[in-house]
């Protein structure tokens, strides 16, 4: 059908009637719905000891992906780079050892970098799928040891995941982000199409927008701009998004990892104090809370590993003012029902630093794990 | 506030569902008004006091205008130049500071020294475009056009209606003032075509504008290092930049007035089709050119007194037309080769071998080629700047340029769509089949596309 022209008004804009843009939207709002749907079906996690690569870091639609994909019987280790494992390679997590080690499926369903606040809104708005199942969630004290790592102080800090924390429900002092970004990311977190378009940047456009990637300068060669005579549209077919990182040469951080890396060994230096902060003036803490109890509200059978921080790393007061933190997180939560446990630290050379353990360090976490008795009730199947 | 913003989508909805609540009562128009100064507020809230200035003066000049025995010459004069001293301190002052120091050896203070409160030495976001109109009033009333205002509401609303207030259309009271007189009829078709305006502006501006801007700053910025071939490249690409940027925000605020139920004025219309440089000031900002052409070209004389005097008045316009995009001597190189250009048209139209048919698509192609080569004085920081690029342009030491094929795919489509909408053939273009299949890729293009921190570059001006 024919539109009649504007006249005195025609430019080249183009001009849709009220039925076709009926129309327009039904369509939109199909390719909306469908396309993310596809895309699930397409993406499937076949390896048992997945976890998101690390460039994938900001991909929380991989963590749909993940989430979304858990058999029935799966039980997903919810928490920050301690249960993803910032020292150790995909063999060498909790998720894993726990895994070997007893006749279940546990699932590493860490990320990097990751902390209460974020970890909130990761779960709130990007892992609905996990409900009616049991959780393992881990409970890191260490965010609230100095007002700084609990962004509670009102200097203004960049961190990771700011996209995942309460953009506009609740001030965090330390997120001075103008309006317009907050504004941008409630919408990405709360649209799942957007949080998909995210994603294909992320994947198949090294984090750009298909425009910009055609434009990319390659590092190797900075006079060289080896897209510029690519069809963006072909990437999205691509069977490896990846090798484009090769053909660009352009190196995505990513930290060696594993019982061969450098990074892979004890810590070391003197003992240290640190400015812990009391639960009820923490942010993470409350954070931790709204999370728990969001869980529960799912109908989720729900399991809380507290720390185990490494305790041979802080001097006495420091040490103590922990035991206190760790008594009052367990007696919030025996308050509510939920099953925890708080193990002894490990030996002081199964950590890297103050907080994750090493392969030697998970293996042994996974053991003590496996003996304590309120773990081993918990995770029976019923 | 950019329209390309979340911010302004949530600022719009408010505005809209506030404007609906209150149609039946007289207080819309206080509505419009409130949420015109919170939308310029926005950027810098010092900025109201200026606007808020010049609109009532210009109301109280006109009313003192209408007065028994009123000087009227004298009152109008008094906005002119009240109206210009805005403009002058604003934009110009430092520029002709540093050019007397420059020429006469003295020290005068920049003009930043001078400003009270410790303020900061701003240019105001879109004076150039409310000045204009509120001064157009006063100029139409003086003439007996209009008839003045009764409401100052209803004026400052017109003086500062957020769609059109920081870049255009620079609308006249003719058209835009009565609109305020009743509440507009939302209709069906009003939100239609507003929407598919503003969803056609956004593409422009997101998946077009920036695009090429990604090639042409990384060319421009540092021409003396590029070669000839990128830079003739970027220097098309930038004017394609330029429409696409400063028409999509015509296109989105004529979007965003039409869904509220106003029409302003259209402001483009496919300059890049045009087959002589009047043809393109016909269709390229069209809001400016006419403004120019009733408020400096026709007072100066216009072509009624003589051949010589029209080749003047034609330059004299251009070159005041480039110092309104900015204070700087590129900014009237621009304006100096567009009224050359068209003063030689206008000679050359009565001389035998111009006569000569030439297809029009030559002329389309002579037209581009030369609106470019006013578009590499516009783009480049300085003269020097821009001579550079042309002499590396001429000098042939053309190299791969590593200009984006999709780029180079998306505005070839642009330009085609464009020829084709300006030919014969445009009805081809009006068939659904062709609109809604577009305007879908369109949409969910746009979702791909990045939006961080991009604003438009008319807001300079």
């Amino acid at each position: 059908m024919r539109m009649k022209n504007n006249k005195g008004t025609a430019s080249n804009a183009l001009f849709l009637r009220p039925k076709e843009w009926i129309i327009t939207l039904i369509l939109v709002t199909i390719i909306f719905i469908g396309s993310p749907i596809i895309s699930k079906r397409s993406e499937q996690i076949n390896d048992s000891n997945y976890r998101i690569p690390y460039r994938l870091s900001n991909d929380y639609w991989s963590y749909t992906q993940l989430t979304s994909q858990l058999s029935e019987n799966e039980i997903p280790i919810i928490g920050d780079s301690v249960i993803w494992g910032e020292f150790v390679d995909n063999n060498s997590s909790l998720s894993h050892f726990l895994s070997d080690l007893s006749n279940r499926d546990f699932t590493n369903a860490g990320m990097n970098g990751l902390y209460p606040l974020a970890l909130e809104g990761l779960i709130k708005n990007h892992a609905k799928s996990i409900k009616k199942r049991k959780v393992i969630l881990h409970l890191n004290l260490l965010w609230m040891s100095s007002p700084e790592r609990d962004l509670s102080l009102p200097k203004e800090q960049t961190f990771n995941h700011s996209q995942l924390i309460p953009q506009i429900t609740r001030k965090i002092p330390s997120y001075h982000a103008p309006i317009e970004k907050r504004l941008s990311r409630f919408a990405t977190n709360s649209v799942p199409f957007l949080s998909f378009v995210k994603h294909i940047k992320e994947n198949y456009f090294l984090q750009r927008s298909p425009a910009e990637w055609t434009c990319l300068q390659s590092e190797a060669n900075p006079e060289q701009y080896p897209n510029t005579n690519l069809n963006p549209l072909n990437q999205l077919l691509s069977a490896d998004p990846l090798s484009i990182k090769d053909q660009l040469k352009i190196s995505i951080k990513n930290t060696e990892r594993g019982v061969n890396s450098s990074r892979h060994k004890p810590w070391s230096g003197s003992q240290r104090s640190l400015d812990w902060i009391s639960l009820n003036n923490s942010l993470q803490w409350k954070a931790f809370k709204n999370l728990s109890t969001e869980l529960l509200s799912r109908r989720n059978d729900l399991f809380v590993l507290i720390g185990p921080l490494n305790n041979h790393m802080f001097n006495e007061m420091t040490a103590s003012k922990l035991n206190q933190l760790r008594d009052e997180a367990s007696e919030w939560l025996k308050s509510m029902q939920i099953n925890h446990w708080s193990p002894d630290p490990l030996p002081s050379d199964h950590y890297a630093d103050a907080s994750h353990p090493l392969t030697h360090g998970y293996e042994m976490l996974a053991k003590e794990l496996l003996k304590n008795k309120s773990f081993t009730d918990w995770v029976r199947p019923r | 506030m950019l329209f390309h913003t979340w911010t302004f989508f949530c600022f719009f909805a408010v505005v809209l569902i506030g404007l609906i609540l209150l149609r039946k009562t007289p207080f819309w128009v206080h509505w419009i008004l409130g949420s015109s100064y919170f939308f310029y507020g926005w950027w810098n809230y010092y900025y109201l006091a200026l606007i808020i200035y010049s609109t009532a003066l210009d109301f109280f000049i006109v009313r003192q205008m209408e007065r028994p025995g009123a000087r009227k010459k004298l009152w109008l004069w008094i906005s002119i130049l009240n109206n210009l001293s805005l403009l002058g301190f604003f934009k110009y002052a430092d520029f002709f500071i540093s050019n007397i120091n420059g020429l006469t050896g003295l020290n005068l203070s920049p003009a930043s020294e001078i400003m009270p409160f410790d303020l900061e030495y701003l240019l105001p976001v879109g004076i150039s475009f409310y000045t204009f109109q509120s001064m157009s009033y006063t100029i139409d009333y003086y003439r007996g056009k209009i008839k003045r205002e009764t409401s100052f509401i209803r004026f400052a609303a017109f003086v500062s209606f957020f769609p059109q207030l920081v870049a255009g259309p620079i609308e006249r009271a003719k058209n835009l003032l009565p609109q305020f007189h009743k509440f507009p009829k939302i209709k069906r078709q009003d939100l239609a075509a507003g929407s598919s305006l503003f969803i056609v502006g956004l593409f422009k501006k997101l998946a077009l504008a920036n695009y090429a801007a990604l090639y042409v700053d990384r060319v421009y910025e540092d021409p003396s290092s590029a070669n000839g071939a990128s830079l003739t490249l970027a220097t098309f690409a930038f004017a394609w930049q330029i429409y696409f940027d400063f028409s999509a925000y015509t296109d989105m605020a004529r979007g965003a007035a039409r869904i509220m139920g106003f029409k302003l004025s259209l402001n483009f219309k496919n300059p890049y089709t045009s087959a002589s440089l009047s043809e393109f000031w016909s269709r390229w900002h069209i809001s400016l050119s006419t403004w120019f052409r009733d408020y400096v070209y026709f007072p100066l004389g216009g072509n009624k007194k003589g051949a010589k005097r029209t080749y003047i008045n034609l330059l004299s316009v251009f070159i005041i037309s480039g110092l309104w995009h900015g204070a700087a001597w590129t900014f009237l190189a621009w304006g100096l080769i567009h009224g050359a250009g068209l003063t030689a048209e206008k000679a050359l139209t009565n001389v035998k071998f111009t006569k000569i048919r030439l297809p029009r698509w030559v002329k389309i192609t002579v037209t581009f080629l030369l609106v470019c080569a006013g578009w590499i004085f516009f783009r480049s920081r300085s003269i020097d700047e821009a001579l550079i690029v042309y002499r590396k342009i001429f000098s042939l030491e053309w190299n791969d340029p590593q200009f984006p094929l999709f780029l180079l795919l998306m505005i070839g489509a642009v330009w085609i769509y464009q020829l084709i909408f300006e030919s014969k053939m445009k009805n081809i273009l009006t068939e659904n089949w062709i609109r809604v299949p577009l305007l879908i890729g369109m949409i969910i293009y746009l979702f791909f596309c990045s939006s961080e921190g991009d604003q438009f570059i008319y807001f300079q001006f």
